[in-house]
């Protein structure tokens, strides 16, 4: 039988940090590994200890059998959408986020940048000037924005061994070109190892839905000022962060989100990477993870299952 | 900087206009020059052949409303020898304007007022001539090609001129050719709601108002292109064209919480190798039928159905959904990952991002048979 591709990874990643580093798990007892972020208002919360928390896995208590803080290095993806939509309303604000986003990490981090428009460009040696898919853009020259296509391509990669999977995606929101749908990439992202923190501008469409979806026929585009600012379309976002145990920011509400997402990396470093071997569970299938640290009003974040 | 050639065609404008008009547009040209490219010397340089030149010309247009202002003012004057030449001028502007890149939100409409108002000075003249000519064949399919290359960039701004412009060809361009262009017009809208579907929160079922609403774009556009259907020429495409509507029937109708089956669009599509060996529309009958095979949950056909996608033509679309489907399965390992997804670093190309243009795929093409016609 093949084991599960989130069981794999685990072993493959405590192998990882056994063989370049100090152990951290005992014996090679087949278990799963999460991480997660506890905070106290913006301030993380360290020197917890593994009684500390309550898990469940699919309603069942589950021991956890190790607990560390150990900092890991990162294996991190920052996607960086250059779409003409992007760029038309957000200027270089998503730019630049990218290029502060690639700032977070050190050298001991392996980090890949990707742009994209309906094209995912390995942006990797870009040097903050010239970006493929803007340096050609046209009403005809970006054929919509492929962002769910570039997330999957992103969170479906593995992580490299003994590195924390991350993925960084920053935004306009909107998708309109992409294959793989909401659902896919939900299926995708619940499968995945990867942690995906969103950065989000504003989420704006052109025209309203009643409008796109009758057949009126009607000669002349509507004027630009008929932009429409639409929060939820934000929730899409919203629900890759909160199964990949994530956090989303919004541009649009908070101007020092960047400075939000820099603390949060910071903090995934040493993030609490929870052990316990699976009992009295189904063992195929999804599984619900619930982890909370009672008697504390603490918010804990992490991923919200995984596939056996 | 004002080119050579320019200056040259300014002699050959004065054969190409009628007297009276050139004097008061030499004044025009002058002011206009020194900012960008002005209308009657460029189409004086079109008329002796240089297709090539104009066009690069024609992209450093910088106020295409005053250009197509200057454009309808020339062409105006061009006398009956010249009209053909002045359609094709005109077409070309127009894929200059949809081509600049806007600088602002605001652009968009201005670009795509002044292309579609271009058109229009084109298709007013070519309706003034005999439909069967071969010129005017040429400069319609080139035409619809432009116009269903327009609409879907600017989606989320919503209507277009296309429809105006598909009834100003009915009964002059090829039927099938046109019945297909209205499907693909048809197509557009079910596409803009598809985008919305992605951006909005589409786990929750649609309320019956917005249902009946989405149903209602899919019918307008099967029923278009089911009419498109029947003609030889088209068929084959207006087939792939169906089968997609079919999987985005399914989808909605899973969204509702009905499971529901491929419909005969999609046993159709399964023929599509038999009806046409041209590469794209192989590759997008079988990504589609890979999606509604996957929507029907049979993961194994729909690996078949992309792996005979990348086979016809390998898009990133069609690569990515192998990989979807391995990662989903579990099959891929972490030492060895699944190779299509490897092979997405560097593959780019994919007609799924062209599919809702239509026909603009083949623009380079239909512009140089329109350009031959004029020869």
């Amino acid at each position: 039988m093949t084991p599960s591709r989130s069981i794999l990874g685990i072993c493959l990643l405590a192998g990882g940090l056994t063989g370049s580093q100090q152990t951290v798990f005992r014996g090679g007892t087949q278990g799963v590994l999460v991480d997660v972020s506890v905070r106290d208002g913006k301030r993380s919360v360290s020197g917890l200890r593994p009684e500390d928390f309550r898990l469940l896995d699919d309603s069942v208590p589950q021991t956890i059998v190790d607990l560390t803080t150990e900092v890991i290095p990162l294996d991190v993806t920052v996607l960086i959408d250059v779409s003409e939509s992007a760029r038309l309303l957000f200027g270089d604000t998503l730019i630049q986020a990218g290029n502060r986003a690639r700032g977070l990490f050190g050298p001991n981090d392996h980090i890949e940048v990707r742009d994209f428009g309906a094209q995912i460009v390995d942006a990797t040696t870009w040097n903050g000037e010239s970006l493929g898919s803007w340096a050609t853009g046209s009403l005809f020259g970006d054929r919509g924005t492929a962002l769910f296509d570039a997330l999957a391509i992103a969170v479906m990669r593995p992580p490299a061994v003994g590195f924390r999977r991350l993925v960084i995606v920053v935004t306009d929101g909107r998708d309109t070109a992409s294959f793989v749908n909401h659902q896919t990439l939900l299926a995708i992202v619940k499968r995945a190892d990867a942690v995906v923190d969103v950065v989000a501008a504003a989420v704006v469409a052109v025209g309203s839905h009643s409008q796109l979806a009758t057949d009126t026929p009607t000669n002349l585009p509507r004027p630009a000022e008929t932009l429409v600012t639409v929060h939820d379309y934000a929730n899409p976002l919203k629900k890759v962060t909160d199964l990949a145990g994530g956090y989303f920011f919004d541009l649009n509400e908070n101007s020092r989100s960047l400075e939000a997402l820099g603390v949060t990396v910071a903090e995934f470093r040493s993030r609490y990477l929870l052990k316990y071997v699976p009992s009295g569970v189904g063992s195929r299938g999804w599984h619900t993870i619930t982890i909370s640290v009672p008697g504390h009003g603490y918010q804990v974040v992490a991923r919200k299952g995984y596939v056996r | 900087m004002i080119k050579p050639w320019l200056l040259v065609s300014l002699a050959a404008v004065t054969v190409l206009t009628a007297p009276g008009a050139v004097s008061t547009a030499r004044v025009a040209i002058a002011t206009e020059l020194a900012q960008s490219p002005a209308a009657e010397p460029l189409f004086g340089d079109y008329a002796n052949g240089h297709f090539a030149e104009v066009a690069v010309e024609l992209a450093n247009v910088r106020d295409f409303s005053a250009f197509e202002t200057d454009v309808e003012r020339v062409l105006r004057n061009a006398r009956p020898e010249a009209e053909e030449l002045a359609a094709a001028f005109a077409l070309e502007a127009a894929h200059a304007a949809y081509s600049t890149r806007p600088r602002r939100v605001g652009d968009i409409t201005r670009l795509t007022t002044a292309a579609r108002r271009l058109l229009e000075v084109g298709c007013t003249i070519v309706r003034r001539k005999p439909a069967s000519s071969e010129f005017a064949h040429r400069w319609m399919l080139a035409s619809l090609s432009l116009m269903e290359g327009d609409s879907y960039p600017v989606d989320l701004l919503g209507v277009s001129a296309f429809d105006k412009h598909l009834d100003h060809l009915k009964g002059r361009a090829d039927p099938g050719v046109l019945a297909l262009a209205r499907g693909v017009n048809r197509e557009q809208k079910v596409g803009r709601l598809v985008a919305e579907w992605a951006v909005q929160d589409i786990d929750r079922p649609l309320s019956p108002h917005e249902l009946e609403r989405a149903q209602a774009t899919l019918r307008s556009a099967t029923d278009a292109l089911t009419a498109a259907r029947t003609y030889s020429n088209v068929t084959a495409e207006a087939v792939v064209r169906l089968g997609f509507l079919s999987t985005v029937q399914q989808q909605l109708m899973m969204t509702q919480g009905h499971a529901d089956r491929p419909g005969r669009a999609v046993q159709e599509l399964r023929t599509v190798d038999s009806m046409t060996a041209d590469p794209v529309l192989r590759y997008l009958g079988h990504l589609f039928l890979g999606r509604a095979d996957e929507l029907s949950g049979d993961p194994r056909s729909a690996r078949d159905e992309y792996r005979r996608a990348v086979s016809a033509t390998p898009g990133r679309s069609g690569y990515l959904a192998l990989a979807a489907l391995d990662f989903l399965a579990g099959s891929e390992s972490e030492s060895d990952p699944s190779p299509e997804l490897a092979s997405l670093q560097t593959r780019a190309a994919d007609p799924w991002l062209e599919y809702f243009a239509g026909s603009y795929r083949n623009w380079p093409q239909l512009l140089e048979d329109m350009r031959k016609a004029l020869r």
